[in-house]
């Protein structure tokens, strides 16, 4: 039973992982490519594109918390 | 930085214009009445030459860059010596220019052969005589491709008549037809053809009306010599560039920086005040340079004070050392005149997260050599970074001293655990930062460096606000900033930092965390900032944000290890080479992934999390009047 438990944990893990980058992917998949448009247009907005692309990437920080949490 | 004014005598613009273009202090400013000038006499003239000039430049730009690379060092000439030999780099110029066209003439022949070749190796694959192709009063045809092969019979009973003629091939994967009917039979051909996808090629008539006789590899034979001869004629003209390129390189670019500088000249009264007698100039000088402009002689020089509307541009005063690092503030923003400058603090901190990532002693010193040696800035220069590129290299270069410095303390060395082996350690290290128990230490030390950056961050954002809007707001904004960031430290090392440890939380921390987070709200909304409230669940993000520097360094850390891993067991299987292959390739792989990723992280962290907190930016650069010499020694 001890062994199931650990299991479940080790998925919830992987889940929180896993779920988040993908969360992470798909919002900067739709930024990057805006502000790849943007910087195309004008260079000078590299550092605002930049910040913008990564801003959703906190979430993965996130559910690398949890999987720590969840794995101590 | 000082307000100034010129006064003068317009008789002496020029020259006064040119004395100042050569001590390149004065940042000019745009004469706001009515009475501008006009561009100097001879400016057109001198426009005219330098458009003229950077379009053979242009066109030449191939050649310059690798005759450039030749010639290091650069030979600079003296305007004197320009102004004797104009006549003589002008002939060299004018000699290009006919050399250039005559290149293209050349290569635009070169691609009609080619084409013709290509149509003709068409015609080839049917095999027929191109005397075939006459106007015929009766006959009519049709070459194309066809999406199927199509034979005679199939044809045959299609049209219901047996009186046309065809010849098939197949080129370059295609098809080829070639159907000679009655023009009876014209529609119903056409019908079909449709039919079977069939597209007319309608190049190859040029060809037949061009070349009326004879097989078509006859004709590609003799095309073939022609475009022998052709292409010996381009190089020998490409030569001919080389070689005038190689012995006057210097001059030609020396020329055109002259003319720049003197167009300069002739176009900046447009700037400039000017009455019947008189001109006004008005500008920004660096205060420590102001007494080189004063010993212009008989013109009226003054100082005025400054007033709220002008805010003087920008001159970032920065140590050798950390000049790069002042790229990465302005590609955020200029900062503006009355604004602290970050660049000295993103010198350490920009380096010191970009170690704390990376962190392998291998990789540090293998980062430290590519940069040093300037392996890295002319491989980035190759892939068009441009000016950027000595730039990047520079801060890498910072940024590798503190990957060796880290390395050592996580006893890293292209991911093997080797070093507690030679050098000597103090009890608390190394920091073992695959294993549980550094991750944790890894953990707490990071969210510790993101609060401490974070309080730097609102501390001087404290600063500029009591500077610029007064101590009152400073506090309701800053201040109220800096009581929930401090709630949210009581509540990270209170509550998830033993959650993510495992161990039990400290008593009481919930409380304070909410007492100070509704003071720190309180000061906001009584300071007209409640909408600022949305954001306060931002500040705990941004201290876990820095939780990326632990886990970009384990991820760095973990495909250095698994490449070990996988050449080791192939080496122990006796498989030596495809072992080496494999740390070769995997190290190399993710050096590259660890000079991007640690770069655009710790870059990230500054941007998002440091910056917001206090930087503006939205200031204007300070470019003198003027420019920089580079070919040319300027007269005295």
């Amino acid at each position: 039973m001890e062994a199931g438990v650990e299991g479940y944990k080790a998925i919830g893990a992987a889940l929180a992982i896993g779920l988040t980058g993908l969360a992470a992917a798909i919002a900067e998949k739709e930024i990057g490519a805006a502000a790849v448009g943007a910087m195309a247009e004008e260079e000078r907005l590299f550092a605002k594109g930049l910040i913008l692309t990564v801003i959703p990437e906190t979430i993965v920080i996130f559910g690398l918390i949890i999987a720590m949490r969840l794995l101590p | 930085m000082e307000r100034v004014l010129l006064v003068g005598s317009k008789e002496r613009l020029e020259e006064v214009l040119e004395t100042i273009r050569e001590l390149r202090v004065l940042h000019l400013e745009e004469f706001t009445g009515t009475e501008k000038g006009k561009p100097l006499e001879g400016s057109e003239e001198i426009s005219e030459k330098l458009i003229s000039l950077r379009s053979v430049l242009s066109r030449l730009s191939e050649e310059i860059r690798q005759v450039y690379s030749e010639l290091n060092p650069i030979h600079k000439i003296t305007e004197e010596e320009i102004e004797k030999k104009e006549k003589e780099i002008l002939n060299i110029i004018s000699r290009l220019q006919s050399l250039l066209e005559e290149r293209d003439k050349t290569k635009s022949t070169l691609n009609d052969k080619k084409s013709e070749i290509n149509l003709l190796r068409i015609l080839e694959s049917l095999d027929i005589r191109l005397d075939v192709f006459h106007e015929y009063e009766t006959i009519d045809y049709k070459v194309g491709v066809t999406q199927t092969e199509l034979n005679e019979e199939m044809l045959k009973s299609e049209l219901n008549s047996d009186e046309f003629e065809i010849f098939t091939g197949f080129y370059d994967g295609k098809n080829i037809l070639a159907i000679f009917y009655r023009k009876e039979l014209s529609k119903g051909v056409e019908r079909l053809l449709d039919r079977f996808g069939f597209s007319e090629l309608e190049e190859i008539y040029k060809i037949t009306k061009k070349y009326r006789s004879g097989h078509p590899s006859e004709i590609m034979s003799s095309l073939e010599m022609e475009l022998h001869e052709i292409k010996e004629n381009a190089s020998r003209l490409e030569d001919e560039i080389l070689s005038i390129l190689r012995e006057n390189l210097f001059r030609i670019l020396a020329y055109e920086e002259y003319l720049k500088a003197k167009s300069i000249v002739k176009e900046a009264p447009l700037w400039v005040g000017v009455t019947k007698e008189t001109f006004l100039l008005e500008g920004w000088v660096p205060s420590d340079s102001i007494d080189s402009l004063s010993s212009l002689k008989d013109i009226f020089f003054t100082k005025i004070e400054e007033d709220e509307n002008s805010e003087p541009p920008t001159l970032l005063e920065n140590p050798q050392l950390i000049k790069p690092f002042e790229a990465l503030v302005n590609s955020y923003s200029v900062p503006r005149y009355h604004e602290i400058d970050p660049s000295s603090l993103i010198f350490v901190t920009f380096p010191l997260f970009y170690g704390l990532m990376l962190g392998d002693i291998g990789y540090g010193m293998l980062l430290l050599i590519l940069t040093s040696s300037g392996v890295l800035k002319s491989f980035l220069e190759k892939l068009g970074f441009g000016s950027s590129s000595r730039v990047i290299s520079k801060i890498l270069l910072v940024s590798s001293v503190w990957t060796i410095i880290f390395g050592y303390v996580y006893n890293e060395f292209f991911g093997f655990e080797i070093l507690r082996n030679i050098l000597p350690y103090p009890s608390f290290l190394p920091v073992h930062r695959l294993g549980k128990e550094g991750i944790k230490e890894l953990f707490l030390i990071t969210v510790t460096i993101g609060i401490a950056h974070l309080y730097l961050g609102l501390i001087m954002g404290f600063r500029n606000k009591a500077i610029e809007e007064g101590l009152r707001k400073a506090i309701h904004e800053k201040g109220g900033w800096l009581l929930i960031l401090t709630g949210m430290t009581v509540l990270v090392y209170g509550l998830i930092l033993p959650m993510v440890t495992g161990s039990q939380g400290i008593s009481g921390s919930m409380e304070l965390f909410v007492l100070l987070i509704i003071s720190g709200s309180f000061l906001l909304v009584s300071g007209g900032l409640g909408i600022e409230i949305v954001e306060i669940p931002s500040i705990l993000s941004n201290i876990l944000s820095y939780t990326r520097l632990m886990a970009i360094g384990i991820s760095s850390a973990v495909i250095a290890v698994s490449f070990n891993e996988m050449g080791i067991e192939s080496i122990l299987s006796g498989n030596e080479i495809l072992g080496g292959l494999i740390l070769l390739s995997g190290h190399s792989i993710n050096l590259a992934l660890g000079i991007i990723g640690p770069g655009l992280h710790s870059l990230r962290l500054q941007y998002v999390e440091f910056f917001t907190k206090f930087y503006l930016g939205g200031g204007r650069r300070f470019s003198p009047f003027g420019l920089e010499r580079k070919y040319t020694i300027p007269r005295r």
